[in-house]
């Protein structure tokens, strides 16, 4: 499988405190297309600034992150944000969905921003909201959706701009398990049909148990990278 | 897409956007009827100016309008009345004999401008007949000998009522003192009491013959033009035709007390002769040879070297209003600018609350790929429209408020006599034209841009990945 994102010695320092914090702390990993990984470990470990230093949103203190072999470590925030754009997905813990728009608008925003015709975008949203089960809430504003459904909504905007990978953080922390488990069969659906990488932080044992990859991390070091049983 | 957007966004807290929305409405409703009253008032004057008192255009003997010496009169005045008449842009044209005199009724003497005038040719040139009131006789309808017709103010400080003599006492043409007992035959009660003190009406005829001027003569030839705006281009098509510009000795020793520069001087003594310019080719000329900067002595020299006739628009006898009127457009901007900056500070304070708001959204909103530009863009263009939806508000209110009372009018009741004093009618009629609700409209929208420029910066200030973790 090609490799999509690639991280040399990686490291990131907050110096805004007393005592700079290390948050990663040399990482080196490679993940290749068509993963579905689980980045676990305890709170304040560095998942949450790995995710983001990998999604271009925060900027190494040292190292190199390749993107298909594209350096991005010295991008401009302007490239970052196109980067983004046509290459990343992103769904977050907090569902962070416009509420003024519908649940097709919110899906058809991010294809809006890559200027994409109105009918393509259109039938993008539909197939995309149809693939995560909300064919018929499709006019609906994200205040009258539950939960699991906000997510499964900010899962089908990821998937929108056909990234190369999609970035989840902790993306089941504020669901029930009923609707856990369907996101994540959503999820796994379109890993296994569609090849779609999905890369997640979490602390959620269901999640990591459906992972096919774990890495774990403590005081910003990988201390474990393992290939874990797909349990469909 | 970021305006559709930026719409919703207005409305996502009704109660913020309606109470900006109505303090934005009711501000401009408070600056744009305050600049219609002022304006509305200020063109009654004009009007009334026009109407009663100046007419659109005067014309005089170039030589009256120095120290308005008797003598310097316009000796062929019927056959100019019947040529003006000819001009499509004139509405009606009247003769005046104006001569300042004494009148005296018993009760001291006072200084007034007798303005001697055709009744039926001045009805049609002045609305002065209308203001005398039923109970206060005519204006030279009732028959008899030496009728006159004066101000209230003046018949107040002459202690005299409708029938009344009076004396008046003046200079002939020859520079004989004279004297003529007249009957009050009417009294007119105008908003400008300054007027009704100071001017009487009479007969154009009866001071003709006590003046001892010849038939075809007169001081004054009134033009009430078809529309105001008409007045420029008569006036120069009237000078064009009538009045005549020598630079002759007269002229040069006239110039010498103007204090003009040396190189002006030297080149009007350049020109000397008996040469006669029209209007058009002696501005040429001037224009030619004079500065730009030096606009000011172009008229001196205009008047200086001026003879035949004279042709005075509304705006240069009554320099003062000329003024306020180019003003009423400042004014319109003063009032309403000071209201939008002060809204402007209540705009950016709710703008940077929204940003406050919204900081997660915005967070999310760049990592998905929304660039800082589209960013910048939507929290601008949700200021604009905000500021657009209360300002349209705000003068569709002033529209409604500024038609009835442009109809109704307003009393200013106890102030009136003070407005009346300084030419001012006190029941005033608000107006203002469609331009200047646009020009409110333009300065509604660049309220928004300003009070939207830190509010956006602000948002587009945001870190995305910390934006994301605030709760």
């Amino acid at each position: 499988m090609d490799k999509v994102i690639e991280i040399k010695e990686l490291y990131k320092v907050y110096t805004e405190t007393a005592i700079p914090v290390k948050a990663i702390n040399g990482i080196n990993l490679e993940f290749k297309s068509g993963e579905f990984t689980a980045i676990v470990g305890p709170s304040g470990c560095g998942k949450t600034t790995l995710l983001n230093l990998i999604g271009g949103l925060d900027k190494p203190s040292e190292g190199i992150i390749l993107i298909d072999g594209v350096d991005i470590t010295d991008f401009s925030m302007s490239k970052l944000t196109d980067l983004r754009l046509w290459n990343i997905g992103f769904v977050f813990q907090a569902y962070n969905l416009i509420p003024v728009l519908t649940a097709k608008e919110n899906v058809e925003f991010i294809m809006q921003l890559q200027k994409k015709p109105k009918k393509e975008r259109e039938e993008r949203a539909l197939e995309l909201l149809n693939a995560v089960g909300l064919a018929d809430r499709i006019d609906v504003r994200p205040g009258k959706l539950s939960g699991g459904q906000q997510q499964r909504v900010a899962v089908a905007r990821a998937l929108a701009s056909k990234p190369k990978f999609i970035l989840a953080d902790e993306p089941t922390a504020n669901l029930d398990s009923k609707s856990t488990a369907t996101l994540l069969q959503i999820m796994q659906e379109l890993n296994e049909k569609e090849n779609i990488t999905f890369i997640f932080s979490t602390h959620d044992k269901r999640v990591v148990d459906k992972a096919k990859r774990v890495i774990t991390l403590d005081d910003g070091v990988v201390v474990s990278d393992e290939l874990g049983e797909l349990k469909v | 897409m970021i305006l559709n957007i930026a719409w919703k966004n207005i409305w996502r807290s009704k109660l913020r956007s309606s109470v900006v929305i109505f303090a934005i409405a009711i501000g401009l409703l408070a600056g744009v009827f305050s600049s219609a009253l002022m304006i509305g008032m200020l063109m009654q004057r004009v009007d009334t100016a026009i109407s009663n008192e100046v007419s659109s255009l005067q014309l005089h003997n170039a030589d009256f309008m120095e120290n308005n010496e008797v003598t310097k009169t316009i000796s062929n005045s019927n056959a100019l009345i019947s040529e003006i008449s000819k001009d499509p842009d004139v509405r009606a044209v009247s003769k005046r004999i104006t001569v300042e005199s004494m009148v005296n009724s018993g009760h001291g003497p006072l200084g007034v401008m007798i303005k001697g005038v055709v009744p039926e040719n001045e009805k049609r040139v002045s609305k002065i007949y209308k203001y005398i009131a039923d109970s206060s006789g005519s204006f030279f309808n009732s028959k008899g000998r030496n009728p006159i017709v004066i101000g209230s103010k003046l018949a107040e400080k002459l202690k005299v009522h409708l029938r009344s003599k009076i004396q008046i006492d003046i200079v002939t043409k020859q520079g004989l003192p004279t004297s003529a007992i007249f009957r009050v035959a009417g009294i007119f009660k105008t908003d400008n009491s300054m007027f009704d003190e100071m001017t009487a009406f009479v007969k154009f005829d009866d001071l003709q013959e006590l003046i001892e001027f010849d038939e075809d003569e007169s001081h004054e030839i009134a033009i009430l033009t078809k529309n105001i705006m008409l007045t420029d281009s008569l006036q120069q098509r009237i000078m064009n035709k009538y009045t005549n510009y020598i630079i002759n000795d007269g002229a040069i020793l006239r110039t010498e007390n103007l204090s003009l520069k040396p190189y002006i001087l030297s080149f009007l003594k350049s020109i000397k002769s008996s040469k006669s310019y029209n209007y058009k080719s002696f501005v040429g000329l001037l224009d030619k040879n004079i500065k730009e900067d030096d606009e000011d002595s172009k008229q001196e020299i205009l008047k200086s070297c001026e003879t035949g006739l004279n042709a005075m628009s509304w705006k240069k006898l009554t320099p003062d209003l000329e003024l306020t009127t180019q003003y009423m457009d400042l004014m319109l901007f003063i009032y309403v600018g000071i209201i939008l900056l002060a809204l402007g500070f209540g705009i950016v304070n709710t703008m940077l609350m929204v940003v406050l708001e919204r900081t997660k959204e915005l967070g999310m909103l760049m990592a998905i790929g929304m660039n800082r530009s589209r960013v910048y863009s939507m929290v601008m263009l949700e200021t604009v429209l905000l500021s657009l939806v209360g300002g349209i508000v705000g003068l569709l209110l002033s529209y409604i408020a500024v038609t009835y009372f442009g109809n109704k009018g307003i009393n200013l009741g106890d102030f009136g006599e003070g407005l009346n004093s300084i030419g001012y009618s006190s029941l005033v009629f608000p107006a203002l034209d469609f331009a200047s609700y646009v020009k409110v409209v333009i300065m509604v929208i660049f309220t928004g841009i300003f009070a939207a420029l830190y509010p956006a910066w602000k948002a587009i200030s945001l870190n995305p990945s910390e934006a994301i973790r605030t709760e």
